[in-house]
């Protein structure tokens, strides 16, 4: 693989096609970038500053009805400096079924604001992220490990760990 | 060592080379508990209280999922699900294969509708290459997603009852599920792990056969989803046990991200095949049942309703089917048919080059939603080009609509947490990923 370091993702500050008005001017208060729109067929996205991240999604929530948090991840780029990971939050307005892809960048060790306030589904979709990528999430009420075995050494899924693990049970 | 029959009667402790007993102190045989319980402590009082373990291994867990529960007698005051036995790492598995080579994997999310799987996965992939599959490959893979469904609801519906201890419903479903698999198998060559679709088209042209055994068994479904109901809706203990159990409000449905029947049985009549269509799904009739209390019982009622339209939704795309080409003319991404791959050098390059990596995505995030007969199923993809994603998230629909035990089960009874596992129907394969 190729060394890539810096993410494919072009941000400007005109809202793409697609965003509603009501989610333009929730965001508008907190300086937002928007994702250019995207060719190969994603929703609409944005980028945000990483302490204001679960203040964007609750105006998102709030204001502009964005209720359901359908996905939650994280992309890792080990040489990107100085922020390692981008943390992305898919949701979606339930009742006019508009999508919204909110993201923000973080550096390795640096923690998240949670969204558990936010949403039930974020508890067990941040013990996730943190369980595949290390990324600590401030505020969560129960941060362990969801898949792996708790004592488990390393973080699978950020693209430096080797994909046949740390052969520590070789014989 | 000797074999005769004497030695080999003799007690373990007798042989010399026996290995030692697990002690403790080596820490290849370490006897010490789990620390899992430390999570589930009682408080401050427990009172009356205990702490049982039900699962991994249990049958009406549908697979290995653990549920610690704080028990007062019968009653269930707490309940802390406990997954991640069966977690493979598919997502590392795909950003390190690559997106060809990560379509068999996909059998494996929910084995229970492997089809339904391979379509999803590969409508995302598609999405990357920016190309499309043609027609007819569309209208065989949207009658594979619906004979899905009613595979995997048949399951659902038939160990739900078991559970419960309607055991005919259980026999009835299973006889039913067997002729799906026949067609499975007829189309694929494989019943259960059938990796079936290819980028830009499926891996067989269905027959005339086929086609016309799927519709006539589809024309025949309705009739027998009769019977079953006959079997359950107005059983009184099946109405007992499922009526006002496990209630899912509207609001917490939405809050927990739930999808699928589980979220329609709460009233939303939320469905990604009707708010964004895919394959051909816009071309076709069919309605989206909702439920109105949010209970297992109307869970239960979502799903019957939903085969019988998944049967109405096949015969409707038959009708309709034309012949023509099942791959797209894509070469920089799609593999060259079999045939040729066996006898022309040519092809058989080209689908070397493809599967090795020689292949050049575009650059970007896609994301792509498809109705899985347990909920939505996603992919956040980021290609970095190249013939791997840089990053592929699967949203599991069943680790998604399992967080929900934990608000619902508190207060119900021992025996009721076995409808309600039922009647959310999950899969431990694709929730574990």
């Amino acid at each position: 693989m190729s060394k890539v370091t810096t993410s494919c993702m072009k941000y400007t500050d005109d809202a793409p096609e697609g965003v509603s008005e009501a989610a333009q001017s929730a965001l508008a208060p907190l300086d937002v970038r928007w994702s250019e729109h995207p060719e190969l067929g994603g929703w609409p996205g944005c980028l945000v500053e990483t302490v204001r991240f679960a203040e964007a999604c609750a105006a998102l929530r709030d204001s502009a009805g964005f209720d359901m948090l359908v996905d939650h991840t994280a992309v890792d780029y080990p040489d990107r400096k100085p922020e390692r990971f981008t943390v992305l939050a898919l949701l979606m307005n339930m009742t006019t079924q508009e999508r919204l892809m909110v993201r923000c960048r973080v550096a390795d060790g640096a923690s998240v604001p949670t969204l558990c306030d936010l949403w039930k589904s974020a508890d067990w979709a941040e013990r996730e992220t943190f369980d595949m990528f290390g990324i600590p999430f401030e505020g969560h009420p129960d941060l362990t490990r969801i898949y792996m075995p708790q004592d488990f050494d390393g973080w699978p899924l950020r693209r430096d760990f080797p994909m046949q693990g740390h052969n520590r049970f070789r014989d | 060592m000797s074999t005769d029959q004497t030695t080999r009667d003799a007690t373990p402790e007798a042989t010399p080379d026996a290995p030692p007993a697990p002690t403790g102190e080596n820490p290849e045989f370490s006897t010490a508990p789990f620390d899992t319980d430390i999570r589930l402590d009682a408080g401050e009082d427990p009172g009356e209280r205990m702490v049982l373990n039900m699962g991994p291994q249990h049958p009406s867990t549908h697979g290995v999922l653990r549920l610690l529960l704080e028990v007062d007698g019968e009653r269930v005051h707490r309940v802390v699900p406990d997954v991640g036995y069966l977690h493979r790492g598919k997502e590392k598995i795909g950003e390190t294969l690559g997106y060809h080579r990560y379509i068999p994997y996909t059998d494996r999310l929910d084995y229970l509708a492997p089809l339904a799987n391979n379509c999803s996965a590969t409508w995302a992939f598609e999405k990357v290459c920016g190309i499309q599959a043609p027609q007819r490959a569309q209208a065989i893979r949207t009658v594979c997603c619906e004979l899905a469904r009613i595979s995997a609801h048949l399951l659902g519906l038939g160990a739900y009852g078991m559970d419960i201890g309607a055991m005919t419903v259980f026999l009835y479903t299973f006889s039913e599920r067997e002729n799906l698999y026949n067609f499975f198998e007829h189309l694929t060559g494989a019943r259960f792990t059938t990796t079936y679709t290819r980028i830009g088209g499926v891996a067989r042209d269905a027959d005339d056969e086929w086609l016309r055994g799927v519709r006539d068994f589809c024309d025949g479904f309705g009739k027998k989803v009769d019977t079953w109901e006959n079997l359950l809706t107005n059983n009184r203990i099946w109405r007992i046990r499922n009526e006002g159990v496990g209630v899912i409000p509207r609001d917490m449905a939405i809050s927990y991200g739930l999808t699928g029947p589980v979220l329609r049985g709460s009233g939303v009549g939320y469905d990604v095949r009707k708010d964004r269509p895919y394959g051909l799904y816009a071309d076709v009739d069919f309605d989206v049942p909702v439920g109105q209390h949010g209970d297992c019982y109307d869970r239960y009622l979502v799903r019957i309703e939903e085969m019988r339209q998944s049967a109405r939704i096949c015969v409707q795309i038959i009708d309709k089917m034309t012949p023509g080409p099942i791959l797209a003319d894509e070469p920089k991404f799609v593999l060259p048919d079999k045939q040729g791959v066996m006898t022309g050098m040519e092809q058989l390059i080209h689908q070397f080059m493809l599967i090795t990596g020689e292949m050049d995505t575009p650059k970007g995030e896609v994301h792509s939603h498809s109705e899985n007969p347990k909920g939505e199923a996603g992919y956040i993809i980021r290609s970095e080009g190249g013939a791997a994603p840089w990053r592929m998230k699967y949203r599991a629909p069943s680790f998604v609509n399992l967080q929900v035990l934990k608000d619902i089960v508190p207060g119900h009874l021992l025996a009721d947490i076995v409808a309600i596992l039922g009647s959310i129907d999950f899969v431990m394969g694709e929730c574990d990923k």
